[in-house]
């Protein structure tokens, strides 16, 4: 089996909505913290209206967001391969990681609560202690076979003679 | 499974609440010196004090176990964690019992993997008999003392090349760094906001006289700095040679001790000062994954040797052959552009807030000037990277890969190919309108990183990675995802 040939697997696109609601709670959060001073100057009566930038901002940073965060699905992908385990994401910032398999020491299974509201589940992989990939977005059945598959990269004896 | 020993909650807590107090006096020292009087430092205590009381969601939720041939660990609430580790990766378990810990008879349990550098999981806290029965469980057999063997000195600093070091690894920032760490940047500022109200009553040319031979010493001062402590931390630098193993020792007040196994050196740096350079001197160091005691940090193997002497000893460290037949390849020439880019919108950056803070009321003003540090080390720093242009590049050879840059202190950072575990790219979208990425390629501790690389180059270093690495047959053919794209 040429690896060129495995095809990238997206994300469940139910982390679509994962996706929306942390960015919402993000900038929310981010937008709280800003417009503190705004609202503070505004009680002691010296409107400054560039400081509603700082309540606008985070609002329309999060459409922006949103508007964004179907094509960043598009771009997600991870695919397993005989050697390796490959992961790329990013729209703006593009990333891509390619590990060996057989340098994975451990898988975890990891989920917030976000992410069990709508039924998925994330996986980190691991070298050496170190986590080298994380694949959100999987539903709990494809992360178990996901790290059951991982896990026999960690067996030498399923290594394919050469 | 299991659960924590209930002194958990007290054990776990109560280092938090003493690393919320340490990180509390600073500030407070910050503020007599500047007279400011609010309550930020109790908030910020406060903050870290609640931030322990996460010790009672670990102590509820823990459950760990062995499973078949797994150890397994659960954890948290809101957000679950569950680590699978094979019984047969597991290299090293150590407990230890610090004196909270003694107080309540539990210990920690630090399991460590053979590949591991330093604890995979730590339990904290377990029962003195629950920790034994899970150590045994977990360590199926003994690992078999090393034989030493004869050890040889093989390297030996000596005090002409010491002081040689020392007076040509400037360190004249660290001053002024230091001077920062303990008074901070407002006490600094309102320091000399009170000497420049003595402009009053002298007269302003022997203000700048005084103003010049003050920066003057504390370059001078940096140099004796530099140079004192690189002598007491590097005075009676050997290296004694066993099967495997090099043991360095070095310091004269405190004393390093520490081990590096050969198999474990997934990094190798050489480096040289402009100075050095010109006398042809270089040091080499090396970055190992570290367990069994080993730092996992990156170590100095040679001091000041010839420079052909650190390549040969690179040499014998890596296989990969010589390091004069590497093909060395420049830089992108976009790379320049995108330096000049990065220091214009640091320095607007800087200078921003800068003039943001300049126009606060109160004790904020004073902080003003510390944010014109930024703009200034850009500026050097953006110099030299602008200087080693021309000196800098990255090679890949069969073996190994090769980076080299910087013109005040010069290095060739070295990693095989076989100690590789994860190899990433990142692209902004820009970066691939020009055809170029920059690579990261990291070990078990430590990564080389090619700032900018053109992305076949990127795209060849890939495949031959990929090609390097054993095959595994697939698990199940029924493990293949319907959401494949």
């Amino acid at each position: 089996m040429k690896d060129e040939a495995a095809p990238f697997e997206r994300p469940d696109p139910k982390i679509l909505m994962v996706w929306t609601y942390s960015s919402a709670i993000s900038y929310a959060v981010f937008g709280l913290l800003f417009s503190l001073p705004a609202l503070l100057l505004l009680a002691l009566g010296r409107p400054k209206p560039l400081l509603f930038v700082f309540v606008l901002a985070p609002l329309l940073l999060w459409l922006l967001t949103k508007a964004l965060l179907r094509r960043q699905w598009e771009r997600w992908g991870f695919r397993v391969t005989p050697r390796t385990v490959e992961i790329r994401k990013g729209l703006v910032w593009r990333s891509y990681r390619i590990v060996a398999r057989d340098r994975i020491q451990h898988v975890d299974i990891n989920s917030g609560p976000l992410d069990r509201k709508f039924g998925l589940v994330q996986v980190v992989i691991y070298t050496a202690g170190t986590a080298v990939g994380m694949i959100p977005g999987l539903t709990p059945e494809r992360a178990e076979s996901l790290r059951i598959e991982l896990s026999a990269s960690m067996d030498p004896s399923n290594q394919e003679k050469e | 499974m299991r659960r924590l020993h209930p002194s958990t909650l007290i054990v776990g807590f109560v280092p938090r609440v003493w690393d919320a107090i340490r990180a509390l006096l600073p500030a407070l020292a910050a503020s007599l010196a500047t007279g400011k009087r609010d309550f930020t430092e109790i908030v910020l205590a406060g903050m870290g004090v609640l931030g322990g009381f996460g010790i009672i969601s670990t102590y509820l939720t823990t459950r760990f176990g062995v499973e078949g041939n797994e150890l397994v660990w659960r954890s948290g609430w809101l957000f679950k964690r569950d680590r699978r580790i094979s019984l047969d990766h597991i290299h090293n378990v150590n407990m230890r019992q610090g004196l909270l810990e003694r107080l309540f008879n539990v210990v920690t349990l630090e399991v460590e993997t053979a590949a591991g550098h330093g604890a995979e999981l730590k339990l904290q806290a377990l029962s003195q008999a629950d920790a034994e029965q899970l150590r045994a469980e977990l360590l199926s057999s003994a690992a078999a003392a090393e034989d030493p063997g004869e050890a040889a000195p093989v390297y030996r600093v000596t005090r002409e090349d010491l002081w040689l070091g020392a007076i040509t690894e400037n360190q004249g920032a660290q001053v002024i760094f230091v001077l920062l760490t303990i008074f901070g940047g407002a006490a600094l500022v309102r320091g000399l906001l009170a000497a420049s109200s003595l402009t009053s009553l002298v007269p302003a040319t022997a203000v700048w006289v005084v103003g010049g031979l003050l920066l003057v010493a504390v370059l001078i001062a940096g140099w004796l700095y530099g140079a004192v402590a690189y002598a007491i931390r590097f005075g009676g630098f050997m290296v004694r040679s066993e099967p495997g193993i090099y043991r360095v020792m070095h310091g004269l007040l405190s004393k390093m001790q520490f081990v590096l196994r050969t198999e474990r050196i997934e990094y190798v740096a050489i480096s040289s000062t402009l100075w050095q350079k010109w006398i042809g001197r270089a040091t080499l160091r090396v970055g190992t994954a570290g367990s069994f005691g080993e730092h996992g940090v990156v170590a100095p193997l040679a001091l000041m040797v010839p420079e052909q002497q650190a390549n040969q000893m690179a040499e014998s460290l890596l296989t990969g052959g010589s390091l004069e037949e590497l093909k060395w390849n420049r830089f992108p020439p976009y790379l320049i552009t995108i330096t000049i880019v990065r220091a214009i919108l640091n320095i607007a950056f800087f200078g921003g807030l800068a003039y943001a803070l300049s126009l606060m009321p109160g004790p904020a003003r004073l902080v003003w000037p510390v944010m014109l540090l930024g703009p200034v080390l850009t500026l050097a720093a953006t110099t030299e990277n602008l200087l080693s242009y021309r000196l800098s590049g990255y090679a890949v050879g069969s073996e190994i890969v090769a980076v080299r840059q910087g013109f005040l202190m010069r290095k060739t950072e070295l990693m095989p190919l076989n100690r590789v575990h994860l190899l990433s790219t990142s692209q902004p979208l820009w970066w691939s309108w020009r055809g170029v990425t920059s690579l990261t390629l990291t070990g078990m501790v430590h990564s080389l990183q090619i700032p900018m690389l053109p992305a076949p180059a990127a795209d060849d270093l890939k495949a031959r990675l990929s090609l390097r690495a054993p095959a595994f047959k697939p698990a199940d053919a029924s493990l293949t995802s319907s959401a494949a794209v």
